[in-house]
């Protein structure tokens, strides 16, 4: 199974092509900064499925890009929102619909294209690890359900998503 | 407009802020926000008087608010914080409700407010769910001055060229120059000011001028932590020991997302206000990551304990961990991190480290388990 990265660059309902460009760079720089092929890397997804998908992508980076991301906080955010909004359109049947602005960024709502703003949805929670463990992505993980479980009664469905960019790995599943 | 294309019109043009700020293209970027701001303000009230329910009335006053923020709007992103919290919002919406709104009064209180700063001054506050107005949980105010004291005396002993000292105490004369000395507490979620050497007349020590370079080095390297740019913070700390020792002691420093979500640090700097919003947590700052050591080379070597730590040997960098059911393991420290694991005397600690013999631990990263 391959991810092509460069599919976010199209844009999707919730997600301009300029966003979508913008994440990709963010991705494309944390995954060349890991050394890792653009031709192929086996990216492992657990959660509620395992699986391994091969990620390949355009070979992009070179000194503008490198300088333009010299903050690795800012790209590994926005590296692994790129890779879980693919894995979300992968693993679940949602998409990305809307956003809202948090004071960084954004929030990213998944749901099906016609619901009304924000019903019926679900969130997409998504956290970055630039170069961790398993260990440091389960943690993560959990502290991204705690941070969503007190809200379980009021149909806010959650989705997480943890990135870690040496292995590479990512953990994503669904609030239980 | 309709509630949906204003909000997707607002949203479009947050992309293009967004992007142009992360391109350093501030003032463009403000303009945007603003117009941003505008339209999802609109939304918000469209969507509170056809009453369309909620989470979309609360989650689009938030965003309207967090949009208000980014272009200095502090007064609109107050109300509209407040209009959606008056309403029926979600739990998890109210919480990040109740943040953004702390986010703001913390960018308030990083304003000096009447308080008048020397250059060798320095604001230190504090806000979190351990902070009251004015109040706060004795540990988390004495864990940071204690931390920021050691960040002082290592940056001293850093710029006035001496080697890292592994053993033994601060010299004299620099404990004398550069001691810092508290101001009374203020209700500004929890607020003080640092002096450095308050009290004499400042001695010059070799290499550098006082204690305004001191305290200069030692925000613009949080800062530069704060922003995970750790090749700045190696041009500015070049050597390893003392680098590690930065980040350790940042680490500590750090807020820890549950009690203390902000640590903000203001000073004067040629006339003009700067301020440092620490607000990079210490579970993201790893003193493992600089290791000179390959990780793939050392990768099956690794290990990770929970334990107390019960002795120490100061002349070998050495102490020991009890692990329940497991028994004893010996953890050399190396250089740099002495001052981080002496905190964590008595205590229950989780240490990251790479297995060197059997039971023989070489320490990375610590922390309270």
């Amino acid at each position: 199974m391959t991810i092509d990265i460069q599919e976010i660059i199209q844009g999707l309902p919730g997600l301009s092509s300029t966003s979508g460009r913008h994440l990709y760079e963010g991705c494309v720089v944390c995954l060349t900064r890991q050394s890792h092929n653009s031709t192929g890397t086996e990216l492992n997804v657990y959660g509620d499925t395992t699986i391994n998908y091969n990620l390949t992508w355009a070979n992009i980076f070179d000194d503008q890009l490198d300088r333009t991301w010299a903050d690795q906080f800012y790209a590994t955010e926005h590296g692994a929102v790129c890779l879980s909004i693919l894995l979300a359109l992968k693993l679940t049947n949602f998409t990305i619909i809307e956003k809202s602005a948090r004071k960084n960024g954004f929030d990213y709502w998944l749901g099906e294209k016609g619901d009304f703003l924000f019903q019926k949805k679900a969130r997409l929670e998504v956290s970055g690890i630039f170069n961790g463990s398993t260990k440091d992505v389960n943690a993560r993980y959990k502290i991204k359900v705690k941070q969503t479980q007190q809200s379980d009664s009021l149909n806010l469905p959650a989705y997480i998503g943890i990135v870690e960019f040496r292995n590479p790995i990512a953990n994503f599943g669904s609030k239980k | 407009m309709k509630i949906q294309e204003l909000h997707t019109t607002a949203i479009e043009i947050a992309d293009i802020a967004f992007i142009k700020k992360f391109n350093g293209l501030l003032d463009e970027s403000n303009t945007l926000f603003f117009q941003a701001y505008k339209l999802e303000k609109e939304a918000a009230y469209l969507a509170k008087t056809e009453n369309i329910g909620e989470p979309t009335i609360s989650v689009l006053f938030k965003s309207a608010a967090s949009l208000a923020l980014n272009c200095d709007q502090f007064n609109e992103a107050e109300k509209l914080i407040c209009i959606a919290l008056y309403g029926e919002p979600p739990f998890e919406i109210a919480e990040e409700l109740r943040n953004l709104l702390e986010e703001l009064y913390f960018q308030r209180h990083l304003q000096l407010q009447g308080i008048s700063l020397n250059s060798t001054e320095l604001q230190l506050v504090i806000a979190g769910r351990g902070i009251g107005y004015g109040l706060a949980k004795s540990d988390l105010v004495f864990d940071r001055i204690s931390t920021f004291e050691k960040l002082t005396f290592r940056t001293v002993e850093r710029k006035s060229g001496k080697p890292f000292r592994s053993k033994g105490d601060v010299a004299k004369v620099i404990k004398m120059s550069f001691q810092p000395y508290l101001s009374v507490p203020r209700a500004a979620s929890f607020a003080f000011t640092i002096r450095l050497g308050g009290l004499t007349n400042q001695l010059k020590i070799d290499g550098f001028e006082n204690s305004i370079e001191i305290i200069e080095d030692i925000v613009e390297n949080i800062g530069l932590v704060n922003i995970a740019d750790y090749d700045s913070l190696k041009e500015n700390i070049s050597d390893p020991t003392y680098f590690k020792n930065f980040v350790g002691l940042a680490k500590e420093f750090a807020p820890d997302g549950d009690e203390i979500n902000l640590v903000g640090l203001t000073i004067i700097r040629d006339g003009k206000q700067k301020d440092v919003q620490f607000t990079r947590l210490r579970s993201d700052i790893h003193s493992s990551t600089f290791d000179e050591v390959n990780n793939e080379e050392t990768k099956d070597k690794n290990i990770e304990l929970i334990g107390r730590l019960f002795a120490a040997d100061e002349d070998k960098n050495n102490i020991r961990l009890k692990v329940e059911n497991d028994g004893n393991y010996s953890v050399t420290v190396p250089d740099g991190l002495g001052d981080i694991v002496k905190k964590y005397w008595g205590e229950q600690v989780n240490i990251k480290g790479t297995l060197t013999r059997t039971r023989v631990v070489k320490l990375t990263d610590i922390d309270p388990a």
